[in-house]
């Protein structure tokens, strides 16, 4: 029987610490221990004899420490040495486990760690012990992204079971932010073949996670506790539970669901055989092959089928020419903010798509879909047509994305199944194939049925596909949107799958689309449609939503719905609502006073009664600069501070984008200037302050973000034929890289204008790089731009 | 022995004063400054993760870390504390996302990080005083101040296993998240 086959059956013994142990045995505190498999290979082999003696059935390689940034010349030797002692030790009585721990790096963004070289460090950890391993046992991990590192790294390089324990704190959280299910829902996307928890607290703690991962895994799970917590003890290191102790508490871990246990810090032989004795003779809960379909991000997991969900549309460039325009420029902040907008307006995961023509969209999806990580917790839908940009994207995306799309045709389904086989996801399935859209709804399940068939092969589940049946337009075709809802029905009843759909297609060509948009949304949400591509900035799909899950016994005392329209403002109140901004306008006074106060809300009201009688060119000239001008002065005075200048210039930004709304065209910009963060510089709030001011006074910026090479800039200035650059850098060490931007620049493009700012530097070491000026706030940069970008565009 | 330690965020009490410094605000902020502020530090201490790393070390050791510090900072001592201090990832994040919606409250939440930082130092300092009593603490600096240079901060990160408590360092130095600070105190008996 082989290992898979006994933790199917039964409970499978782990052996237990290994460092605590060495220290008994004379380990230097602060020594690693895997410096012993050279110096002292005999104490080795004797702790891995002992815990096989004490009833272990796999036994953990002394590899922990083991990988190539901490021994970069002889990383593969040092985990042949370890595999060869436990493969010794074993002597085919136990299982060996090839363990692999944390990297001991962070990676990006909270460090400098690339995701591919950490699966390159992981790589060559693999390679050296596969051959001795039984399985890989990749441990201690409390970062979503290096244990996805390390998985992949593990399937890519050997074809050994993969399991994975975990090292939640005491929140329950793991270091960046995951809990149980949104970890458990990376990792059965990735195909691993059992999961669980282990270190950091005693079994006791465990107890309420190993429950959760019991109710929504469909693996069998590992459970490996410390010895309760450790002390100090006369400079030694002391934990609290002994072998019966120990043995009892992790017996309730067994009854919560694990059923391959073991220990790991302050854990001994005799701590295994207690183990065994005391639950020997139970019988582990069964693994069930669960059908919860789970998306996830860092942090956070979206279940399907307790209430639809909202999948926000609006990061798409089709027909958005703002959003091209910032995709083509990789200007990142407008970007992002459309997506931290949606989030605001209800979507609980978004679409992205990058999809245009001129830009390299591989590399371009996964640099946004990257940023907006950094900025929202929501669940990513990856949408794009080219295989490669998604393999790309769902290779580096830190959690289980959604995967938008597949269809019935054979090319489609070969290309994309084997990413979500190997990288994991839940499929977005449009019902078409090499002949089109079924006209029928029962052309359309086949499909679907095919669909499944197909995905069954390479191992995908039905959990893991949400079908799309397609809405079309119902002004070419009276019968298409029942079609549609026949077969999201059919669908449902016929194969018990999840479906989605792009609403808003239903209504094109027609008169107030939202109208007929949401009225159609509101049926197929009666039809039991589990999720909708939509814009949760319309108001009247979100009050349709919301008032679908009152009346269909979702919402317990309506009291999601009136909190919705406490938001959202109720349908017929808008009279009432637009009689109160003319009451606050009483006068060209107010928005100037509103300005300078920063009251952000009552600037874009002010602002909107204005446009009834002044054209924006006046509002601008007469009201807003003048107030950022006032405020630029005092802040330059020193009488009006940081907080308050940026108040000011997000209330006049929000009074000036209100403003331009109303226009045709959007009107020319004051200039345009491009700004970042040197490489290697992570922290940004300057430039962001930076941005903002330059915005609110009319200025057009390309923000290209944070740790940006020299050559990004270049590229830019180049292709946008911009001739005004703003550089920051925080720390010291980073100043050379701003000498390298500054320097290629002026030899590039000598026409180039270059201002830079930052915590370190001053006027004399600006000149000493080459700048061509120092701006010490963002006032000094306003100035700058006032006299190097005032182009026309 | 290097040890971890975690707080709860109410347990600290970060100082306007010392946010308000970090804005270069002198004297009294006007009342939509306060009011931005006092909501900041609110939202730092609700998302806060506090954890620390610290460890007693001999004075020979000092060297190791750097050869500066013997003869200078750590004169006087027979042993030091070394520590470091994060108040997480999420605030961060926040801060990264204010900037693209209230750049007001991105400068302010990252004062108040900043201040909410300085009151874990304090916290863990109060801690560690208590457990080495009588022992009195020298000064509080860290890597890049005076002649103690910023690049001493790579051993200081390895020194104390710093990943352990989700920190990183970068080929820059930048310790991440951005809202954490190592320091050394002598240790005069």
């Amino acid at each position: 029987m082989n290992l898979l086959e006994k933790l199917h059956n039964g409970l499978v013994f782990f052996d237990g610490g290994t460092g605590s142990c060495l220290q008994a045995a004379g380990l230097a505190p602060g020594e690693a221990p895997e410096i012993w498999n050279r110096t002292h290979p005999q104490e080795i082999e004797s702790l891995h004899r002992a815990y096989i003696e004490a009833g272990a059935e796999i036994i953990k390689s002394n590899t922990f420490g083991i990988n190539p940034l901490r021994y970069p010349n002889d990383c593969a030797e040092r985990v042949t040495e370890a595999m060869s002692i436990a493969h010794r030790a074993a002597d085919g009585r136990a299982a060996v486990a090839l363990d692999v721990g944390p990297l001991g790096k962070m990676l990006a963004p909270l460090g400098d760690l690339d995701f591919e070289d950490a699966v390159s460090a992981f790589a060559a950890v693999i390679r050296a012990g596969a051959a001795r391993a039984d399985l890989i046992l990749i441990e201690t991990m409390s970062d979503t992204a290096e244990v996805k590192a390390a998985v992949l790294a593990a399937k890519e390089n050997c074809d050994l079971p993969v399991f994975v324990t975990l090292s939640f704190d005491g929140t329950g959280k793991l270091m960046t932010g995951a809990d149980p299910l949104t970890a458990l829902s990376l990792l059965e996307g990735l195909r691993v073949d059992a999961v669980g928890l282990n270190c950091s607290m005693g079994p006791d703690a465990m107890i309420p996670l190993m429950e959760t991962l019991y109710a929504h895994a469909s693996l069998p799970l590992i459970a490996n506790p410390n010895a309760g917590l450790p002390r100090e003890e006369n400079g030694k290191t002391v934990y609290d539970l002994g072998p019966a102790d120990f043995a009892a508490a992790t017996a309730k871990l067994v009854a919560a669901g694990a059923r391959a246990v073991g220990g790991c810090c302050g854990t001994t032989p005799a701590h295994i055989a207690a183990l065994k004795q005391a639950v020997k003779d139970l019988t582990p809960l069964p693994v069930i092959s669960r059908e919860e379909t789970v998306v996830s991000s860092f942090s956070r997991a979206v279940v399907f089928g307790n209430r639809p969900v909202i999948i926000g549309e609006r990061l798409n460039p089709t027909g958005k020419k703002k959003l091209k325009e910032a995709l083509r420029a990789g200007d990142m902040s407008t970007v992002l903010q459309i997506g931290i907008a949606e989030e605001e307006q209800g979507a609980e995961i978004l679409d992205v798509n990058v999809g245009l023509p001129e830009v390299d969209e591989p590399t371009l999806l996964t640099r946004v879909m990257g940023e907006l990580q950094a900025v929202t917790a929501l669940p990513l839908q990856l949408d794009t047509s080219s295989p490669v940009a998604m393999e790309r994207a769902l290779r580096r995306y830190n959690g289980k994305a959604m995967v938008n799309s597949v269809n019935g045709t054979e090319e489609s389904m070969n290309a994309i199944f084997p990413l979500v086989a190997k990288y994991g996801g839940v499929l977005v399935a449009l019902t078409l194939d090499e002949s089109g859209i079924p006209e029928t709804a029962a052309g359309r399940l086949a499909i679907a049925r095919r669909i499944l068939d197909r995905a069954a092969a390479y191992g995908i589940g039905k959990k893991d596909i949400i079908f799309d049946p397609l809405a079309l337009t119902v002004s070419s075709d009276i019968t298409a949107p029942g079609t549609t809802l026949d077969a999201i029905s059919m669908i449902k009843k016929e194969l018990g799958a999840g479906t989605s759909l792009g609403v808003s297609n239903v209504s094109f060509g027609l008169p107030d689309r939202e109208t007929v948009t949401s009225t159609f949304f509101a049926a197929a949400l009666d039809r039991g449609l589990d999720a909708a591509i939509m814009n949760p900035g319309s108001a009247i799909m979100m009050r349709t939503y919301h008032a679908h899950l009152a009346l269909a016994g979702k919402d317990p005392a309506c009291a999601d719905y009136i909190a919705a329209i406490q938001r959202l403002g109720a349908s017929a109140s808008t009279a009432t609502a637009a009689t109160a901004t003319n009451t606050a306008a009483d006068g060209a006074q107010n928005l100037k006073f509103a300005i300078l106060k920063g009251l952000r809300t009552e600037s874009v009201a002010l602002t909107t009664a204005l446009l009834a009688e002044k054209s924006l060119l006046t509002i601008v000239e007469e009201e807003i600069l003048p107030a950022l001008d006032e405020c630029g002065r005092r802040f330059e005075a020193g009488t009006l501070y940081l907080p308050q200048l940026l108040m000011s210039a997000e209330a006049a930004k929000a009074a000036f984008d209100t403003a331009k709304a109303t226009l045709p065209e959007a009107p020319a910009t004051k200039g345009r200037v491009i700004l970042a963060t040197v490489k290697g510089d992570i922290h940004d709030i300057g430039k962001n302050i930076v941005r903002v001011i330059l915005e609110s006074y009319g200025f057009s910026v390309i923000d290209l973000g944070r740790d940006v090479a020299p050559e990004a800039v270049l590229r830019t200035a180049k292709e946008q034929g911009i001739g005004c650059v703003g550089l920051s850098a925080l720390m010291t060490t980073t100043v050379p890289a701003m000498r390298e931007t500054v320097e290629l620049l002026h030899r590039e493009l000598p026409h180039v204008k270059v201002c830079v700012g930052g915590a370190v530097l001053t006027a004399e070491y600006a000149r000493s790089i080459g700048a061509d000026a120092y701006c010490r706030d963002a006032m000094a940069t306003v100035r700058f731009a006032e006299q190097f970008a005032n182009e026309r565009v | 022995m290097i040890r971890t330690y975690t707080f709860n965020a109410d347990e600290l009490t970060p100082s306007p004063a010392e946010a308000l410094s970090y804005l270069r605000i002198k004297g009294t902020p006007d009342d939509a400054t306060d009011a931005l502020l006092s909501a900041c530090l609110a939202e730092v201490g609700s998302i806060a993760d506090c954890r620390c790393r610290a460890g007693v070390f001999d004075l020979a050791f000092a060297d190791s870390i750097h050869p500066v510090l013997r003869d200078s900072w750590l004169r006087g001592c027979d042993r030091f504390v070394l520590f470091c201090a994060t108040v997480g990832i999420e605030i961060d994040r926040r801060i990264a996302r204010y900037a693209l919606t209230s750049p007001a409250r991105a400068a302010v939440l990252d004062a108040a990080g900043g201040a909410l930082v300085e009151a874990l130092c304090d916290k863990l300092t109060e801690r560690l005083s208590a457990e080495l009593a009588p022992a009195r603490f020298g000064a509080r600096f860290s890597p890049g101040y005076g002649n103690f240079p910023l690049a001493a901060q790579r051993q200081v990160f390895s020194l104390l296993e710093l990943s352990r408590i989700g920190v990183g360092l970068n080929d820059s130095l930048l310790l991440s998240p951005a809202k954490t600070v190592t320091a050394i105190m002598g240790i005069k008996t």
